[in-house]
């Protein structure tokens, strides 16, 4: 796994019950025509420009037909260390789970998994799903029909949303693990300091000892 | 016995009249009789003595002419006897029975001749009494007398003291009747009082009357007892009276509080109704809803591909390596006088061909990219204006007939479900047997229809079998279409089957009971039955629809 190595992970779970979704996503994460590479290839040799268009990201995008489906993946997924970034769910998806119980099976399964509800018609209102899900930066609301550029966009912006958490998450642990490597260091440095102070007073009191006897000798003589 | 049965129903005065004149005049005749029985026999007796004497003094008077033999004598002695106007004849006869003087009374009808002779005694014969009588002289039989009486003496006595009797006993029986009639007052005048009492309490159902006591006697008893059951009565008619009103009073009382939940029950039945009503149109709402529910879910999704497809097809469009082909040209046309020279030897120029070759066959890659965009956009659009059409013919004015053939129905409920049957992958069989028409309210039919194929289409995904059918069969009997959508899917358990008609049942989570509930519920308004079969949990089932036929016949009538 080269990209989940260097924190980029672009595994995406598309679950709806509409077989056509599936072939919306499936089109519109599908990379350019293949043709095209050598085309331009030949273009560069030909004319000496570079004509090569912004490799898109690649997605790695699997499909369920339904909530449970859906869930077993992300399972699975998961305790393959090969998690999802996240997930497009359908609203409706009879007979079983809706979106918003797929959803909250899959947090139960996965917190870190950005989710994408797709609704075509206001099934449930924003307040009813905030109800039910509470307020949450993990999950979005997609209105079908959706353009392709939405879902390229919300894909990469959430993909790495995921990405920068994990990132996220791991400097924070990193600071942690300095913080309490710094924080023994202090107390340790704090000991030998206060043993220090603790024999300096004691040496000051034993000269001031020996200045007072000293003293009394001197006046005594 | 006649007699006193005929008395029987004869009035008590009359009775008590008859019963005293009978008893008086019994007891007079019994007496009467006897005395004149007495009256006979002394009668009888002193006659006989009598005529003995006389017999005896003839004897007497005629033994010296026998001795003598003077018949003559005797005739005197016996002439003698005229002085008794009732001897109607006598007789002598001598010692050897031979007669020697006869008598005959002069002037009397009869004729008297003397009887042979007889032994001494007397007997009364023919209405006359006849006497034989011993002449002895010196102890010795001389001869016999013979003397005959008739009884017309004693006939009159006795004749004057039957009249007599008569006379008693008129006088007798009149006496009884004054009698009877004074009786009257004491015995039969408290006994008709009484029955005039007894009359006014049975006509007039008059219970406060009573009847006046006029003797201590068994009568007075008798009304004692009479007014003491009058009270009786009296008393237990006002109970019953007052037993009466009450029942009325009760009986008037609980009509009228049954009348009042009559036209209770008859209000609740019409709020009853009203709200039956209203839920009838709320599950037929709910219906709706749920069509258009589904028929934006659809839309929606099908509008998401198009959206894709167009997308795609104009970012293929825009992005199109068909500029690239113009700049290819324009490098050619640069080198239009050492093309060939550019070509073979340009560093830059060798790789002209190869370039072409790639354009093209992108250019042709491109174009089938955009063809097959265009095709799904199509194809979706298509798919839309199905569903467009079907909500537009479903969502028409309800309540309008026409004659629609009850395949095309089945076609069309199949039609609104194809998506989600194709997403089930559940196989659709089509039995249909002739092309049965209904002119019915296709938008009522349709609504059943849809709703049955969508439960058998849940109850086969539900099963988790991997063969999914459903088989929708059509047929034509008795004047009726049965339509029946059977599945092989999860079964109804067989204490559902009876409330799987019910408002508010179902079995899915999300379902909301009124599917079949307002199904059934058309189906009646339609004149048709809505039923269901199932073998059991596993075992499939199958919904039947019955609607009457349409006929040539039924439309001209």
């Amino acid at each position: 796994m080269p990209e989940t190595s260097k924190g980029y992970n672009r595994r995406i779970i598309v679950i709806d019950d509409n077989r056509a979704i599936h072939d919306d996503f499936r089109k519109i994460f599908e990379p350019g025509l293949a043709s095209a590479q050598p085309l331009a290839e030949s273009g560069t040799a030909l004319f000496g420009d570079s004509t090569m268009s912004l490799p898109q990201p690649l997605f790695q995008v699997d499909f369920a037909s339904q909530g449970t489906d859906g869930a077993a993946l992300v399972e699975r997924a998961r305790s393959e260390n090969e998690p999802y970034a996240m997930a497009f769910v359908d609203m409706r998806m009879p007979p079983g789970w809706d979106g918003i119980e797929t959803t909250m099976r899959i947090w139960e399964l996965d917190p870190r998994v950005q989710i994408v509800i797709c609704s075509a018609h206001s099934d449930h209102s924003w307040e009813s799903i905030l109800r039910h899900l509470g307020h949450s930066d993990r999950l979005l609301i997609l209105k079908k029909p959706f353009d392709n550029i939405e879902v390229l966009q919300v894909a990469g912006a959430l993909t790495e949303k995921w990405r920068l958490a994990e990132i996220a998450k791991r400097r924070v642990q990193d600071l942690e693990t300095q913080l309490e490597r710094r924080t023994s260091d202090l107390l340790r440095s704090n000991v030998q300091l206060a043993a220090a102070s603790e024999e300096l007073a004691l040496q000051t009191e034993r000269a001031n000892e020996i200045v007072a006897a000293t003293k009394a000798g001197g006046s005594r003589e | 016995m006649n007699g006193l049965r005929l008395l029987r129903d004869v009035p008590i005065q009359r009775k008590l009249t008859i019963i005293s004149m009978l008893t008086s005049g019994l007891a007079l005749l019994v007496a009467g009789l006897a005395f004149g029985a007495y009256e006979q026999v002394v009668a009888r007796g002193s006659m006989v003595e009598r005529l003995s004497i006389t017999a005896s003094m003839v004897a007497d008077n005629s033994s010296a002419a026998l001795a003598f033999n003077d018949p003559a004598s005797a005739a005197g002695t016996l002439k003698s006897l005229g002085a008794d106007p009732h001897i109607v004849g006598a007789a002598i006869y001598d010692e050897k029975g031979k007669a020697f003087a006869i008598y005959r009374r002069a002037g009397w009808a009869g004729d008297f001749e003397a009887p042979s002779v007889e032994r001494e005694g007397h007997r009364f014969a023919g209405g006359h009494l006849r006497l034989f009588r011993a002449i002895n002289l010196a102890g010795e039989h001389a001869g016999t007398v013979y003397i005959q009486r008739d009884l017309a003496e004693m006939r009159a006595r006795m004749w004057r003291y039957a009249m007599i009797m008569l006379l008693v006993m008129a006088g007798a029986s009149a006496a009884a009747m004054l009698l009877a009639t004074k009786l009257h007052t004491t015995i039969s005048g408290p006994l008709s009082h009484l029955v005039h009492v007894v009359d006014t309490v049975t006509t007039h159902k008059n219970y406060a009357v009573r009847a006046a006591k006029q003797g201590n006697d068994e009568l007075g008893r008798l009304i004692d007892g009479f007014n003491a059951m009058l009270s009786q009565i009296q008393i237990k008619d006002g109970a019953l009276q007052d037993a009466h009103d009450k029942l009325e009073k009760r009986v008037a009382e609980r009509t009228q509080e049954l009348q009042q939940e009559v036209t209770e029950h008859t209000q609740a039945q019409g709020e009853l109704e009203r709200v039956h009503r209203q839920l009838v149109d709320a599950s037929r709402q709910a219906g709706m809803a749920e069509i258009a529910t589904n028929v934006l879910h659809n839309v929606g999704n099908v509008l998401n591909s198009v959206n894709v497809s167009a997308t795609l097809a104009s970012d293929l469009a825009q992005k199109s390596k068909a500029a690239g082909l113009s700049r290819v040209v324009a490098l050619m046309r640069e080198h239009a006088h050492d093309l060939g020279e550019f070509i073979s030897s340009d560093p830059r120029g060798k790789h002209l061909p190869v370039h072409l070759g790639h354009l093209a066959d992108h250019l042709k890659t491109e174009q089938a990219a955009i063809v097959r965009e265009l095709d799904s956009l199509r194809s979706n659009i298509e798919h839309i204006k199905d569903i467009v059409a079907m909500q537009q013919s479903y969502a028409k004015v309800a309540g309008v007939h026409e004659i629609v053939a009850v395949v095309d129905l089945l076609e069309d409920s199949l039609r609104m479900n194809a998506g989600a049957l194709a997403r089930h992958g559940v196989e659709v069989v089509r039995d249909f047997e002739g092309e049965p028409l209904v002119n019915i309210d296709k938008h009522k039919v349709l609504q059943i229809l849809v709703n049955l194929v969508r439960n058998a289409k849940y109850a086969c995904s539900e099963s988790g079998l991997p063969d999914r059918r459903v088989t929708l069969s059509v047929r034509s009997a008795n004047g009726r279409a049965r339509i029946m959508v059977a599945d092989d899917g999860v079964g109804i358990v067989p204490e559902n089957l009876t409330r799987i008609f019910n408002h508010g049942f179902t079995t899915r989570a999300e379902g909301h009971g009124f599917g079949l509930h307002s199904g059934a519920l058309a189906a009646r308004e339609l004149g048709g039955t809505l039923s269901v079969h199932s073998d059991g949990v596993g075992r499939g089932a199958a919904f039947t629809l019955e609607l009457p036929l349409y006929s040539a016949e039924t439309a001209d009538a």
